[in-house]
């Protein structure tokens, strides 16, 4: 992790380099020793000891790795990769979820002007109309958003990728809200003049 | 309805929302679920396991509909647009670009909307 961080150059830092170089070798070797077993698990055997695999393969693989200026989410291990794919069904669910959470509550909303005697037909048919063109929106343009930005090179790192997700969510949810709200009032127009 | 300046823009924000529905549905089915299946079929890995509610629908239309210089520009973490772009044809094309098209105007029409004013 040190040796990732060290970027610098010229004399007084490449010291400081070869000295975590040496030290990244020494970790290795007390870990090949330590846990020889667990390490053939992790590490494919045709790449022990050569400069290919993941940073477990071998010392110098694990240096090559470190030294490398990574370009995005830097995936060192088979468990961090797993961490991701975690992460990927996460992001799935919650988009599913929040899709589900809208819906109920305009059915409760619909369900409440029913019991209070109101035009529940009406309100059924403008929230219906908010939430397929409000969600349609939202969707569209925090897609665009993360589009723009990563190619502008806001994904290069991860705290780059917690911005990029944050402002898609953040346009999309603004989207959302400003086609919801006008598409409800347009169905709420078009409903009564519909009905005169 | 549309004798004042507000119905009009709902009337348009309408259209173009059922314009741009049909285009959406048009392009999901006949461009982007072709293109995954026989992609799917090759044994190509999917890229987009993050994806629950299909967004991604609008990667396929940037990928596909942009000229092939701008497409090559999406980043390639987020769709292979050179791969993509292989197996779309002209009529692809044509559909992303209805869609993309008609995605942005209503947006903007929904904009003008509110800055004039609904009631």
């Amino acid at each position: 992790m040190a040796l990732h961080k060290h970027k610098g150059v010229g004399r007084g830092p490449s010291a400081t380099k070869a000295d975590l170089k040496s030290k990244a070798r020494l970790a290795y070797n007390e870990l090949q020793t330590k846990y020889h077993a667990e390490l053939n698990k992790l590490a494919s055997p045709n790449s022990l000891g050569k400069n290919r695999g993941n940073a477990l393969s071998g010392a110098d693989r694990g240096i090559t790795l470190a030294q490398r200026r990574g370009r995005g989410i830097n995936v060192a291990s088979n468990a961090q990769a797993t961490q991701i794919a975690t992460l990927a069904i996460g992001i799935s669910y919650a988009g599913k979820g929040m899709v589900a959470l809208d819906a109920g509550i305009r059915v409760n909303h619909v369900h409440n002007t029913y019991q209070q005697g109101g035009n529940w037909q009406r309100e059924a048919a403008i929230q219906a109309t908010g939430f397929g063109l409000g969600g349609a929106a939202g969707l569209g343009v925090g897609k665009m958003v993360v589009m723009g930005l990563i190619t502008i090179g806001l994904g290069l790192t991860p705290v780059g990728w917690v911005v990029l997700i944050g402002a898609g969510l953040a346009a999309g949810f603004g989207a959302a809200y400003a086609v919801d709200k006008y598409s409800r009032e347009g169905a709420a127009y078009i409903y009564d003049r519909g009905r005169n | 309805m549309l004798e004042s300046t507000e119905g009009k823009l709902y009337v348009l924000f309408f259209i173009l929302a059922i314009v741009m529905s049909i285009a959406w549905l048009t392009f999901s089915r006949l461009t982007m679920a072709r293109i995954e299946g026989r992609m799917k079929a090759q044994g190509l890995p999917e890229t987009f396991q993050w994806d629950g509610v299909g967004g991604r629908v609008f990667f396929y239309a940037f990928a596909i509909s942009l000229p092939e210089k701008a497409a090559l520009r999406i980043d390639q973490r987020l769709i292979n647009s050179a791969l993509v772009r292989s197996y779309a044809s002209r009529a692809d094309r044509f559909r992303g670009s209805i869609f993309l098209c008609s995605f942005c105007l209503w947006i903007i029409i929904t904009f003008i909307g509110i800055l004039v004013g609904g009631k």
